[in-house]
């Protein structure tokens, strides 16, 4: 089933949670909100589930108008951050409760709904605790019997607002290659809502990028981390340097060197910042041809696993740099107060929108 | 047992230090203040036969101020579940200027005097005040002096029993669990029997019982508004103050002790309903 989103706005007293958004999700898909809190990802789930009224624009389903179309009539399941389950009911009854209350006439047979119940409760692996009550649970139990009690319904998109937020690290870990298994499995149309970009990035087939009520940027994992359209999609998902500077003649002046930057010609002279990533540097110890290698003296260097990471200050300007790199590449880790070259292999330029009030970039 | 419940102890490091005392400490507190007076009252009523007993507790007008006692208490009981209920859920639920003053005012029957309770009740409801006289042409019922007037003050002085065993069991139900429910497809009225009744049934029991064991004992209030008829509108306590001030303390401790056997029996009851209530998600 899929997901419109037209012009979707929605504000609680003077605070703007949602501003002018469009969505589209395609059938089957399992997409990701993904966003600092306050950026109105929430807000964007519970409209779709139809617990929040829009103020302005549309949601529809499969071409559908669902607008002003009631949470209980909308059949999505919603999976929440604790669970909300039935304390005083077994997980049986849990599981049993969306199939129980439906009207006699499209109402399953005890029998049907008991069978129904048994194969969701194996799918989520607890069928075992079929007579356990909700607090006899662990917190990771508790989720997949929400998840087990929403799918029973036969939702035709499924919500999830953080179901893996309460959880500590290492079962949030497992919970989620579970439920890209589980969403392989079941191909429902999926929309969950994390602040924890990994996250988005391990389970989801797109990640939408949220801040203050706008929609940043959407697309694949890989298309996010590597190509980010705005500072606040670069500053949040993934490690970035950040070094200030000034176009001149479609050039950019950053850290004492010139970056190439063709596409800001004719908007110059201009402030902006350069974004690298600490892996898209390469060091060396002497510069190259190219006029953009930087001179850095190394601060701090650790070993984290499998990587060497760097910590430089850039000889120009005093800037912070940090550098990673595979510890099988670097033959040994530069000590202390080292001089090196570093060439971001990948420098992305944009408008420095604190100086320039225009807020133009590229 | 005790062997059991001794080393269970042991095991287990609680706040408290020394079961042995804190236990000891409980059993003579609850001897002292709760089990002694009420000994001395069985001992009080077994100062007569059996037989004179048994004359003075199946004595017509103690039967008819048993039956009034009892139902009127039930009734005021039920009608604070009911408007407690209303009552918790919207202190909680809505927020509205002057909310705080509402909830104060909840407390207000614990404080009042009775006695000053019963007499502005009376003063409103008697056919000479301003509610009880329109009331009467309105309807041709009078309030005060009768069975209603005995319901309405035990309503008075049970109201804040549920209203306080419910609220905080209110505030601690999620909202999500609601949304859940109605996400899944459920009425509201659907929410409400399945999901939040059973939630707050074990507190509205208890605050049932608590207003029901209130009203029971209730004086104060009741004899002013009741008019105190012989087998109309005569409670059990006041037919008890009656004794006493003829100086027949054995046939007050008589009447005593049936009461309070009768409000065990039946606080029993309600606390196995609570606990059936309790469990019962357990079985299906």
């Amino acid at each position: 089933m899929s997901i419109e989103i037209r012009n979707v706005g929605k504000s609680f007293g003077a605070f703007q949670a949602l501003d002018d958004v469009s969505l589209d999700i395609a059938t089957g898909e399992l997409v990701a909100l993904l966003g600092p809190s306050g950026c109105g990802k929430t807000t964007l789930l519970r409209i779709i589930a139809g617990l929040e009224q829009a103020d302005t624009g549309a949601v529809a389903f499969q071409g559908e108008d669902a607008t002003r179309l009631d949470v209980r009539a909308r059949r999505v399941g919603f999976v929440f951050q604790h669970y909300a389950l039935f304390r005083h009911m077994t997980v049986f009854d849990n599981v049993a409760f969306g199939l129980k209350v439906r009207p006699r006439s499209s109402r399953l047979s005890k029998a049907a709904i008991a069978e129904r119940v048994h194969r969701l409760l194996e799918l989520v692996q607890l069928d075992f605790m079929a007579d356990r009550l909700p607090n006899q649970l662990s917190g990771g139990q508790r989720q997949r019997v929400a998840l087990a009690r929403a799918l029973a319904v036969e939702p035709r998109v499924l919500l999830l607002d953080e179901p893996f937020g309460a959880l500590d690290a290492q079962v949030r870990k497992d919970l989620r290659r579970w439920l890209r298994r589980l969403h392989d499995e079941l191909h429902v149309t999926s929309v969950f809502v994390t602040h924890d970009q990994e996250e988005a990035m391990e389970v989801s087939d797109r990640v939408v990028v949220m801040n203050r009520g706008r929609i940043e940027q959407v697309g694949p994992p890989a298309s996010i981390y590597d190509d980010p359209v705005s500072p606040f999609v670069y500053e949040f998902v993934g490690q970035v340097n950040a070094l200030r500077g000034r176009i001149v003649d479609g050039r950019a002046e950053v850290a004492g060197v010139r970056l190439p930057a063709p596409s800001f010609r004719g908007l110059d002279p201009l402030e902006a910042v350069a974004y690298i990533r600490p892996h898209e540097i390469a060091l060396a110890d002497a510069p190259g041809q190219t006029e953009d290698w930087i001179a850095v003296t190394v601060t701090d260097c650790t070993i984290a696993g499998p990587v060497l990471r760097i910590e430089a200050r850039v000889a120009a300007t005093g800037e912070r740099l940090e550098i990673e790199m595979p510890r099988g590449g670097a033959s040994l880790a530069p000590g202390p107060g080292a001089r090196l070259y570093a060439r971001p292999t990948n420098p992305r330029l944009f408008a420095d929108t604190t100086a320039n009030p225009t807020g133009r970039d590229r | 047992m005790t062997l059991a419940v001794g080393s269970a102890a042991r095991r287990r490091r609680s706040v408290i230090p020394g079961f042995g005392l804190t236990m000891g400490y409980t059993l003579m507190y609850l001897s002292v203040l709760v089990l002694l007076p009420f000994v001395a009252l069985f001992f009080k009523a077994l100062e007569l036969s059996w037989g004179e007993i048994w004359a003075i507790a199946s004595d017509p007008r103690a039967v008819a101020s048993y039956r009034l006692t009892f139902t009127a208490s039930f009734i005021a009981a039920s009608i604070n579940l009911v408007f407690g209920l209303l009552t918790a859920w919207v202190l909680v639920r809505y927020p509205f200027p002057g909310r705080r003053v509402v909830d104060a005012l909840v407390d207000l029957p614990f404080a009042l005097p009775t006695a000053v309770a019963g007499i502005a009740l009376t003063g409103l409801y008697a056919t000479t005040g301003p509610i009880g006289a329109w009331w009467y042409e309105t309807f041709g019922i009078r309030i005060a002096y009768t069975e209603l007037g005995v319901i309405l003050a035990l309503t008075f002085i049970g109201l804040p029993f549920v209203v306080r065993t419910v609220q905080p069991v209110i505030e601690d139900l999620e909202q999500e669990v609601e949304e859940a429910a109605a996400s899944l497809g459920a009425s509201r009225l659907q929410t409400f029997t399945r999901v939040l009744f059973p939630a707050l049934l074990p507190a509205l029991l208890t605050g049932f019982a608590m207003a029901f064991a209130r009203a029971l004992g209730e004086y104060g209030s009741v004899v002013f508004i009741a008019g105190n008829i012989p087998f109309r509108t005569e409670i059990t306590p006041l037919l008890i103050i009656i004794k006493l001030e003829q100086y027949d303390f054995a046939g007050a401790a008589t009447l005593g002790a049936v009461m309070l056997l009768a409000s065990f029996v039946l606080l029993l009851v309600i606390n196995g309903l609570q606990m059936w209530s309790g469990t019962r998600g357990r079985t299906q």
